[in-house]
């Protein structure tokens, strides 16, 4: 049924599937907030992007330095001889990219609450840390940081001689100001949720600022490698065009800004690294239809953009001389439950009975051009906090199995409706879904909603039953199981426990690394795919396609997240 | 004729007013909350209803509707939701462009179809006939959206001979702007101009067997004279009106086509504006089209005194 | 053949052997056949007969408009002024039509382009045809409407049709046929769709503008009576076929054809007394033509003879008849 679908899927589908990636992750899920890209700190170091040239794609398929090298095995023997070339010393050229959302019109890093807003603001805003493709925190405009012995404070030692692009200086005192701004939920409501455990921020000297902290923060320098460290000029803060026209210490100086269409910039003269940025001038242009990004890259007019795969094959990409950039995201397609209007729910075995309904693989195949990598772990594979000994099958699809488990749980004639996104693909996906549960004797109606109304429906009012979506994905752990599965969680509206779920989320807060953390996040991964407090279907990838002559593209974690500030033309 | 026109603006006004009415109070009925959109998942009951009552949404109706209506005759829509950028301007910035490109898909269409329908009718039953009316069947059956690929694909990707997507402003470069619109205003003008061309052959097939015709032939007149001037003059109402009819659909297809071509359009914000629940730029954006269709429409109504005399007879 | 009987002195227009054919569900039909007539210079003639005798067929032929009708010259030869008007290309036979040879229909409601105004519409017959200015033009046609009997002309030129009696736009018509001073005027019934006051008027006004510019004029009609006012001599045709000619008076005095005879029978008015005597049956349809005198069936004077061999047309001394019988009846005429 699903194969049908996409065979009959037209043009008409196409464009609006475009929309619908974008979109309806932005209107609708999750605001994770994070990123991370791929390059160390001052160094503009072309480390990782998986880049794909037509040659090695053709014989294989991925490589992906992000460490989720799962899937390319037979990736290395492919020659990469022109994998990578190397960027040029100079800076030449304007690079015309092609984002896949607009952002809300709207790159207010504290106070936008969309989800695809980010590659809007990472040209233009440079963070305290960043975080590079392993997803550890790297060096950015905080060259050191270091947690007080009993975890209370955490320090930033800031990098000196770093100017915004309005010549304020940035300095303990403008870090201060920006913190303040992102942890106070007027002014921040996308970012002060990452900083609740923040209580307080001291000036400690010119140079170093001090939070002070009411909870465990281990998270923190991977939140402050997003949004939420994101520093705005103190003088340019309470601009009322400050949406829209962005003010930071970031590679790029924003020069003009025409809503929903384009974003012009030039590089910043006095950016603190002077081997960044690689080109003189960048455009970032707004591109809902994925047809119409893929013609405006190969004929030219553009040099790169999101790829979407709903819409896409590679091959498309691929015989058209384009070359494709990867990464697999942290992002997930679940199906979102409310507990509390179906009590059934809360039985885990009828969410398990609910998991080993799908078939995974079939589900990717037939609607994502097999691109969304099967999972039943909420952390996406090759991620620090994912569990690698947790087997993508762990459910195994067997719907005699499913049922027999909901008849010894006395669980007949269930019936829900799920909400989605009322764009073709996402109704598609939904008929899929439904068509998988209708085998094991559980009826899922599908009701096409209004983008706008998903979040009222589900999150604030809680009128819906079941919600099927994409969460993008984050940055750090902690903010996608702040924003999923904790009692109060928005996207756990009937306020379902998984227990033993909360100690481990202290636990994880209370490591300052990653590798301190992981422990506590394999063990929650454990945890989570066996209860199953959401039905995980898989990992979407973040494919960028772009003209053989620019390299250095950094993909984000974060679903269709990229960012350009590293991109150079290939000389 | 001039009198014709004066009534027929005259009636513009209450039919503007209900558009206006239309345009704020359909999207006042449709559920959704853009506070809601704007607060964030993680926002509580008090921080929507703050940002609902910043934005007016606390108010009547009646009240709201009143407000913006006296804003919007004054050239002041608002400001969108999320961005705050003045709609009025981003509405100026995009309606030459959206204007642009119905203005050629229609010139193109008339230009297309106008002299296709009368040779087509005038050489009825011929092969000429038949090969233009198999034409104009394609081009009413192939949809805009399956048309508009394929353009690219050949002329924007294969030939490379105009641009694949993307607008210049005709302010920047008369030619470019002209190159950049052709793809997309061939698209959109085939089934318009499919259109056109079977309304003119009718058109022409039955006036060619009117009395007035035969009279013109028995006075000697050149055939450009027959054909040009008297069949096509009197053939045109229909097909005035059929024109009438297109620049509606125009505008709806043009959504389409801006967001395939990338043309920053009314249109292709009007996607993004409803996704995002840009309420403010919805409202003015229907406003602004639903008037210049109203006044394209009237003027239409007009035309009609030219074509035929004794409409103006009868204002 | 017997073109003799309907020869005319200094002929303005000479038709032989005209055969016309259209394309119907019986394939191509003729519907005129065998047609020889000639239109002297100045003189009137009548052609005349019952509707889809190939009256207006014969006419529309002279001016080369068969083709608009799906139709075609099979046979014959149309001379105007001596020039064969069968071997002109269309171009210059446009050239010739409203110049040369001129036409008034019968419908004048719908024989004007309502889109247009009276004035433009004459400026772009005269501009057509002769060297004039669009001043000049103008000036014109003040003048030729003005001769028709139009008042305040200078008004009425820029008036649109619609604003016009039926009348009135017959005079329009008039005077643009008239306005290129054409040597032949073929009058298409001209008066049948105006009422009775008016056709006199309208008949009146062709008399005095031929008497004025010395054109031929061949008059169209199935009204004997208004042939009986206007013609000199008159062609009577039937099934597509001249069945007499003769000159009107010797017509109208004595018919030699059964069919003639029949026609004046029916005229209403000249004996209105009497009750109308119509002609009983129909004509037959060209693809089931009897095999005699095509009107035989019809004949209140047929023979034996009548239905085996197709007459021809017979000089019978200055006239010509199609009939057998034509020396031994004496049918009855009116009048005289």
């Amino acid at each position: 049924m699903a194969q049908e679908i996409v065979t009959t899927r037209r043009n008409r589908v196409r464009w609006l599937a475009a929309a619908l990636a974008l979109v309806l992750l932005a209107g609708a899920c999750g605001t994770s907030d994070d990123s991370d890209d791929s390059d160390d700190d001052s160094a503009p170091a072309a480390t990782d992007a998986a880049t794909e040239t037509a040659a090695d794609v053709a014989d294989d398929t991925s490589d992906t330095d992000t460490s989720d090298a799962d899937t390319g095995d037979a990736a290395d023997d492919a020659a990469p001889a022109a994998d990578e070339p190397e960027p040029p010393a100079g800076r030449s050229g304007t690079l015309l990219w092609a984002l896949p959302s607009n952002g809300a019109n709207f790159y207010d890093p504290h106070a936008s609450t969309n989800p695809f807003a980010r590659s809007w603001m990472y040209p233009f805003y440079d963070r305290l840390t960043n975080v590079d493709a392993d997803g550890n925190p790297q060096p950015m405009l905080a060259t050191s940081w270091e947690f007080s012995d009993d975890g209370s404070s955490l320090t930033f030692h800031l990098r000196e001689g770093v100017v915004f692009h309005d010549g304020a200086p940035f300095n303990a005192e403008a870090a201060k100001l920006n913190l303040d701004r992102a942890r106070n939920p007027q002014s921040a409501p996308a970012t002060f949720v990452d900083l609740l455990a923040v209580e307080s921020v001291d000036v400690v000297d010119e140079y170093s600022v001090r939070l002070n902290l009411s909870a465990p923060g281990g998270a923190l320098p991977m939140l402050l490698g997003d949004q939420a460290g994101m520093m705005i000029s103190p003088t340019a803060m309470d601009n009322e065009d400050i949406g829209t026209m962005p003010v930071g210490a970031g590679p790029f100086v924003a020069t003009a800004f025409r809503v929903d269409e384009v974003m012009f910039a030039d590089a910043f003269d006095d950016y603190w690294d002077p081997e960044i940025p690689k080109v003189d001038k960048l455009e970032l242009r707004f591109i809902l239809d994925p047809q119409t990004r893929l013609n405006a890259i190969s004929s030219g007019e553009l040099h790169g953009g999101f790829m979407d795969v709903v819409t896409h094959s590679r091959d498309d990409a691929i015989e058209l001389g384009l070359v494709i950039t990867e990464r697999v995201s942290t992002g997930m397609f679940q199906l979102f439950l409310n507990t509390e209007l179906v009590p059934e729910f809360a039985n885990v075995n009828v969410r398990r009975a609910m998991a080993m309904a799908i078939d995974q693989q079939a589900f990717s195949d037939a609607l994502h051009h097999g691109e969304c990598t099967p999972s039943d772990q909420v952390f996406s594979k090759g991620w620090w906090a994912a569990n690698p000994d947790i087997d993508a099958d762990y459910y195994p699809y067997d719907p005699a199995a499913a049922r027999a488990l909901l008849e010894a749980e006395g669980v007949t004639d269930l019936e829900f409706t799920s909400i989605t996104a009322n764009l073709p693909p996402f109704v598609a996906m939904s008929e899929a879904v439904a068509g998988f549960f209708a085998e094991i004797g559980v009826t899922m109606n599908v009701a096409a909603t209004p983008i706008p109304e998903l979040i009222a429906g589900f999150i604030v009012n809680k009128t819906a039953e079941a919600y099927f979506s994409v969460n993008p994905g984050a940055v750090d752990p902690a903010k996608l199981v702040g924003t999923i599965w904790l009692p109060p969680s928005p996207f756990n509206p009937g306020g379902y426990e998984v227990p033993g779920l909360f100690p481990l989320h202290l636990q994880a807060q209370s490591g300052t690394t990653p590798e301190e953390r992981a422990g506590a996040y394999h063990e929650m991964a454990q945890l989570l795919t066996d209860e199953q407090p959401t039905i995980v279907f898989c990992t979407p990838a973040n494919l960028m396609v772009h003209r053989p002559e620019v390299g250095g593209v950094q993909i984000l974690a974060t679903q269709t997240d990229v960012d350009v500030s590293q991109i150079y033309f290939v000389e | 004729m001039l009198r014709l026109a004066a009534r027929r603006l005259l009636k513009v006004i209450p039919l503007l007013l209900l558009v206006s009415f239309i345009s704020f109070g359909l999207l006042n009925l449709v559920p959704g909350d853009p506070a809601v959109q704007i607060a964030g998942e993680f926002a509580t009951e008090e921080q929507i209803e703050d940002i609902r009552a910043g934005l007016g949404l606390d108010r009547p109706w009646p009240v709201r509707y009143a407000s913006w209506l006296g804003d919007a005759v004054r050239g002041d829509f608002g400001v969108s939701l999320f961005s705050k950028v003045s709609v009025a301007t981003q509405i100026w910035d995009r309606l030459p462009a959206t204007l642009s490109l119905i203005g050629l898909s229609l010139a193109i269409s008339a230009l297309i179809g106008v002299p296709a329908g009368t040779f087509a009718g005038w050489r009825e039953g011929t092969v000429l006939d038949r090969f233009l009316t198999m034409g104009t069947t394609v081009g009413v059956a192939v949809p805009v959206f399956v048309a508009a690929p394929v353009l690219i694909l050949i002329f924007g990707i294969k030939l490379d001979w105009l641009p694949a997507t993307g607008y210049v402003p005709i302010t920047a470069n008369p030619i470019d702007w002209a190159r950049s619109l052709m793809l997309p205003a061939i698209a959109l003008a085939l089934t318009g101009a499919a259109e056109i061309a079977r309304q003119t052959r009718a058109g022409v097939i039955d006036v060619k067997k009117q009395d007035f015709v035969r009279t013109a032939h028995a006075n000697g007149l050149a055939t450009w004279q027959v054909l040009g001037k008297h069949t096509l003059k009197n053939a045109m109402i229909p097909v005035i009106t059929v024109i009438g009819l297109q620049i509606g659909r125009l505008f709806g297809l043009s959504v389409l086509i801006e967001q395939i071509f990338n043309i920053p359009g009314l249109g292709s914000r009007l996607i993004a504006a409803v996704f995002e629940n840009d309420v403010p730029f919805i409202q003015g954006t229907v406003l602004i089209l639903g008037t210049v269709i109203v006044l394209v429409n009237a003027a239409v109504d007009i035309s009609y005194g030219y074509f035929n005399p004794r409409v103006r007879a009868a204002a | 053949m017997s073109s003799h009987a309907s020869s005319a002195v200094d002929p303005v227009l000479q038709i032989e052997d005209l055969a016309v054919e259209f394309i119907t569900e019986h394939g191509w039909l003729t519907v005129v056949d065998g047609v020889s007539f000639e239109v002297g210079r100045g003189e009137t003639v009548g052609l005349i007969g019952e509707s889809g005798c190939g009256k207006s067929v014969t006419a529309m032929a002279v001016l080369g408009l068969i083709e608009q009708r799906s139709g075609r010259v099979s046979r014959g030869c149309i001379r105007l002024d001596g020039r064969d008007l069968l071997a002109l290309d269309s171009r210059e036979m446009r050239e010739i039509r409203g110049r040369k040879v001129a036409m008034v229909f019968q419908e004048p409601m719908t024989s004007i382009d309502p889109a247009f105004t009276v004035g433009n519409q004459m400026v772009e017959v005269l501009r057509r045809h002769l060297p004039m200015s669009r001043s000049q033009a103008r000036q014109r046609s003040v003048e030729l409407l003005d001769r028709v009997g139009i008042t305040d002309p200078h008004r009425r030129i820029d008036s649109f049709p619609h604003e016009l009696s039926g009348g009135m736009r017959q005079r329009v018509l008039i005077a643009m046929a008239l306005s290129c001073e054409p040597d032949l005027l073929i009058a298409d019934e001209p008066t049948t769709a105006l009422d009775v006051t008016v056709q006199a008027q309208v008949l009146d006004l062709l008399a005095g503008l031929q008497a004025e510019m010395g054109m031929a004029v061949l008059l169209v009609t199935h009204d004997l009576g208004v042939v009986s006012e206007t013609c000199e001599r008159v062609i009577v045709m039937y099934a597509g076929e001249i069945v007499e000619t003769a000159s009107t008076d010797e017509l109208f005095a004595r018919p030699l054809h059964p069919y003639t005879a029949a026609m004046l029978a029916s005229l209403p008015g000249l004996h209105p007394d009497e009750p109308l005597d119509p002609i009983p049956g129909i004509v037959p349809p060209r693809h089931a033509l009897p095999p005699g005198c095509w009107f035989e069936p019809r004949c209140e004077h047929a023979i034996e003879l009548c239905g085996s061999g197709h007459p021809t047309l017979v000089a019978v001394g200055g006239r010509s008849a199609r009939c057998l019988r034509a020396d031994d009846l004496r049918l009855p005429g009116v009048g005289s």
